[in-house]
């Protein structure tokens, strides 16, 4: 190992996170695999869970869109205030900030407000999106009571030299240049990807908010968006392999104005972030490996509307600390044990002073065959001391009993919680709104129980899983006006408890005859979702959770075409206590052929997003595009 | 997959068809207007009959089929018409107010607040684009189209048609104002610019053509949003000839009402309501003295009074997000019924 680089890689840990961790000498038997050096060593953990993986195919056709865009096709709720707006993450009926967002094995969400805006991620910054579902994530911690969305770039040492350059120009005059580039050799890699985009976003959209709901154009929402993320790998030794990763974000969005407005809007919001992810992994004997994660963020969210004079600007930071260890244990099991440190602070006009927030936590997890190989179990615990205050320890247990090699039976249950955000606890007292320092953690449980089905042969797989899932929140925090309480202010309390329950199926199915490759897949969730108790009220559903929603999709590729038609369709669901928003079907479909062109292959593509041209709102007033085009030129340089 | 897709189209529906929309009469009961959740665009209408059991919510919508938009803050019911102003959409919503059937929308609007109707026009105040330019809007109720504009104070709220004349209460916006205006209805000249209390919100004329004005005062904060100080409510009459105050009665320091109206006879004045502001106080005309304890307790987001039997009719409002209710007492402040309304009811007017 090059002593001068192993220093600057401590450097990077100590800037980081203040920790120095002095090189060991370790033994040359096992060569760390590079294959998974992101995320968690606790991802393989997810015993019984419902877990969704977005295939390549669908990364790479939305490669020039948002994760909102793909997710709004996918198998969860996405509450989205207008095209490029605030777009968060709903799963099973919980509300964004009870679906943690992990990115390279570093939860990212605002602790401001608890959420991520998914409007803000490219889809080309990640190579691996997965999705898990329910309160299986117990040990991911605070906010992973509805589900995980897990993140993560692909280890670059072993992929080939070169890149690639994707331009579009679509609809709304929206210009998309996207560029990854990789170098580096078998011990040490970098990769680079940008994303650039300038869009008008001035679709049109039937305004169903005025008489005759004519067509008109989405005014006000044109927006910049750059982001750039690096990816280090380096090998420094046989059991010792460092990554990094940079990731910086700018948007600069005009907000639409709800589609009754008749007013001129002025609404303008500048996200700025940062986070940086430093990962060094090594094993001192073949039965145990170790990762040692620091990371640090900070963001900035700039709010501005001069039509009502309102100017506020928020900033947040973190830095996290974690070692993280994945041991075999007994005979073909394996423990998970880390402890994590994590400092959060944050200010805003909107405060008292500024939030700084200690966490410390540490969880354990045993993932073990009983009784026999074909009976695999993972139970979980997780303890965390938020500024010297414990919190409840929370726990999960997990099974999947395969009977047959072709099926597997699967159940979870789990008891989560999530601490309240910054904003619940910090904002200040004002003639409408106050925060509210005595806010206990909302406590959830929940469980799964299903069973999957699957079959491959040399041309063909195909799987089938079905799960009935049930969720429990208590202490659900929500915002409200109640005179009797707070004075008519707005505030946060721990005030209902949320109920779901309901089924999800998904079907997959890949076909390959001679050239033509075929991949189905499919996901139906029911979800019954009801506030038990509301605060002046009696039992309510809740708001923006469907009861029936599907996704499909079809791709086909044959030689040098490719066809995908992604089908999402959204059942009714209430927008509040007494009205629903109607039902829609969004579909996009995209073509794609590749030629060469100087010795390179380059990909045209062609996009027609909601073809069947239907009005549709994700959050009640915020119009959504009509019918409308993207076309996609990529050039592929990798060596 | 298909069949997927198919069974994505097929699924069953658990409402019924608009079909079942009546066009149903509303002339002979109350109108509730929900101003819905700011930003949310769910405002909405309820119907209550007389004497009926039953409250008929979104009536708007069901009638039109489509929402009516962002907070619905007042309206008024001119000649067979009812002019709904929608604040956070800028605009004002007009429908025969017998069936509720959409008329025409009036726009270019910026935070409109109050409206009122008379000699054929149309006028509604709003604060501009953050309080400090606002305004009277004059509209002909015929065209709908604009005629005028009315300079006036910072964040003008409510306004009174009366003898020719338009009196507009300064509400103070984002800030404070402390006057009322009497503006000619005909050429928009400020007459009289009258001194109040902190922060006027709504008029009302009496049965001596004198004029009531709740002035809500306000909370001082300082940079850190630390409340240090507080101006006072106020209930005041301004002599409705010589135009000048004649009773000026401090309410409280820390409570904030905002709405009041009169009796059907005109001889009591009811003020109170508000965002968490308790209870609904009484006062004679004659002898006018802010008592110790409310006609009505409770908290309620807005009051008016029936004009045809004096009962009064009370809007609770519970948390933005359920559904609120009606309270109807008589005058002597016995409770008489009570209907689940929309989001945020905040105004009774009488058809």
């Amino acid at each position: 190992m090059h002593a001068k680089r192993f220093y600057l890689v401590v450097l990077i840990q100590l800037v980081l996170a203040g920790l120095l961790q002095a090189q060991k000498s370790l033994p040359d038997t096992i060569r760390m695999d590079e294959v998974r050096v992101y995320g968690n060593l606790r991802e393989n953990h997810a015993i019984g869970a419902t877990i969704y993986k977005l295939d390549s195919i669908k990364l790479r056709n939305f490669q020039n869109r948002s994760a909102a865009e793909l997710l709004a096709m996918g198998s969860v709720n996405l509450r989205s205030y207008g095209i490029g707006g605030l777009s968060s993450l709903s799963m099973r009926g919980g509300n964004s900030s009870q679906a943690i967002v992990v990115w390279n094995g570093v939860n990212i969400q605002n602790p401001m407000n608890g959420s991520a805006n998914l409007s803000l991620f490219p889809v080309n910054m990640f190579s691996s999106i997965r999705l898990q579902y329910g309160g299986s994530g117990t040990i991911y911690g605070s906010g992973a009571i509805s589900g995980i969305l897990i993140l993560n770039s692909d280890a670059v040492l072993s992929k080939p030299n070169g890149g690639e350059v994707s331009v579009s120009y679509g609809s709304g005059n929206t210009r998309t240049i996207t560029t990854h580039i990789k170098y580096g050799n078998n011990n040490r890699a970098v990769s680079v990807k940008v994303f650039g985009q300038l869009a008008d976003n001035d679709f049109e959209f039937r305004n169903t908010y005025k008489i005759g709901t004519p067509k008109e154009r989405i005014d006000h929402a044109e927006s910049k968006q750059l982001g750039i993320l690096t990816d280090v790998n380096m090998r420094l030794h046989k059991k010792l392999f460092w990554s990094f990763s940079g990731w910086g974000q700018l948007g600069d969005k005009n907000l639409q104005p709800t589609m009754s407005s008749t007013q001129p809007s002025y609404a303008n919001q500048v996200d700025r972030s940062l986070t940086l992810v430093s990962n060094l992994r090594f094993s001192f004997t073949k039965k145990a490996i170790f990762n040692l994660k620091n990371a640090a963020g900070i963001g900035a969210i700039d709010y501005s509307d001069k039509g009502v004079n309102i100017f506020t600007n928020n900033r947040y930071a973190f830095v996290l600390t974690e070692l993280e260890s994945k041991v075999d244990v007994l005979e073909n099991g394996e423990v998970s044990m880390g402890i994590n440190h994590a400092l959060e602070t944050a200010s805003s006009d909107d405060y008292v002073g500024s939030a700084k927030r200690n966490r410390v936590s540490g969880y354990a997890s045993l993932r073990k065959p009983l009784f026999s190989s074909r009976f695999l179990s993972v139970l979980s615990l997780r303890g965390e001391m938020v500024d010297g205050d414990f919190k409840p320890v929370v726990y999960s247990a997990g099974a999947e009993w395969l009977p047959t090699e072709k099926l597997i039976f699967k159940m979870n249950a789990s008891k989560n919680y999530r601490i309240p955000t910054l904003n619940d606890l910090y904002w200040a007292s004002t003639t409408y709104t106050e925060g509210n320092p005595n806010l206990d953690p909302e406590s959830g449980w929940g469980g799964d129980v299903g069973f999957q089905v699957k079959s491959s042969s040399s041309n063909r797989t195909i799987n089938v899983s079905n799960s009935l899932f049930y969720s429990n929140i208590e202490r659900w925090i929500v915002w409200l006006s109640i005179p009797t309480v707070s004075d008519g202010k707005w505030k946060p309390f721990n005030m209902s408890t949320g109920e779901s329950w309901g089924w999800e199926s998904q079907v997959d199915c890949s076909l390959r005859f001679n050239s033509l490759t075929i991949r189905v897949e499919g996901f139906y969730t029911y979800t019954h979702s009801v506030f038990r108790e509301q605060p002046g009220g009696n039992a309510q559903p809740m708001i923006y959770t469907p009861n029936h929603r599907f996704s499909g999709s079809l791709n086909l590729q044959y030689r040098k075409y490719g066809l995908g038609y992604y089908h999402g369709f959204t059942g009714k669901r209430y927008r509040d206590f007494q009205s629903r928003l109607p039902e829609f079907n969004l579909v996009n479909l995209f073509l794609t052929y590749k030629f060469n062109l100087l010795g390179k292959v380059v990909t045209a593509g062609l996009s027609v997003n909601n073809l069947w041209n239907q009005d549709y709102q994700l959050i009640a007033g915020y119009a959504m595009p009509l019918r409308n085009y993207m076309f996609t030129l990529n050039m592929d340089f990798t060596r | 997959m298909m069949a997927l897709v198919a069974l994505a189209f097929t699924l069953p529906s658990c409402e019924g068809s608009d079909d079942d929309a009546k066009y149903a009469e509303f002339e002979n009961g109350a109108i509730i207007l929900n101003e819905g959740a700011y930003g949310n665009s769910n405002a909405s209408v309820t119907y209550v009959g007389y004497g009926s059991d039953i409250a008929d919510n979104q009536i708007f919508y069901r009638i039109n089929g489509r929402e009516l938009g962002d907070v619905l803050q007042h309206a008024t019911i001119y000649d067979g018409k009812i002019y709904m102003v929608l604040n956070n959409s800028g605009k004002v919503e007009v429908a025969s107010s017998a069936t509720f059937i959409q008329l025409q929308t009036i726009t270019g609007l910026v935070n409109p607040r109050y409206v009122a109707a008379m000699d054929g026009k149309i006028y509604v105040t709003q604060w501009g684009s953050w309080g400090e330019q606002s305004s009277v809007e004059v509209f002909d109720a015929s065209s709908y189209s604009h005629t005028n504009t009315f300079m006036v104070g910072t964040g003008a709220e409510g306004l009174l048609y009366s003898g020719g004349k338009i009196w507009v209460a300064n509400g103070g916006g984002y800030g404070i104002d402390s006057t009322v205006m009497v503006v000619d209805a005909a050429t928009g000249t400020v007459s009289d610019t009258i001194i109040v209390g902190y922060n006027p919100k709504e008029l009302v004329e009496d049965a001596n053509g004198n004029i009531w004005v709740i002035c809500s005062g306000a909370d001082i904060y300082d940079d850190s949003w630390n409340v240090v100080g507080h101006l006072p409510s106020k209930l005041v009459m301004i002599d409705g000839k010589s135009r000048q105050v004649a009773h000026s009665l401090v309410i409280s320091d820390t409570s904030h009402p905002v709405h009041i109206d009169v009796s059907s006879e005109k001889e009591t004045v009811y003020f109170g309501g508000g965002f968490g502001v308790n209870g609904i106080y009484s006062v004679s005309i004659t002898q006018p003295v802010i008592p110790q304890t409310p006609v009505i307790d409770g908290f309620f987001y807005g009051f008016n009074v029936r004009p045809q039997n004096g009962d009064i009719y009370c809007m609770v409002t519970p948390n933005f997000t359920s559904a609120g209710e009606l309270k109807i007492f008589n005058s002597e402040g016995v409770a008489l019924k009570t209907y689940s309304v929309g989001i945020a009811p905040n105004t009774a007017l009488f058809n």
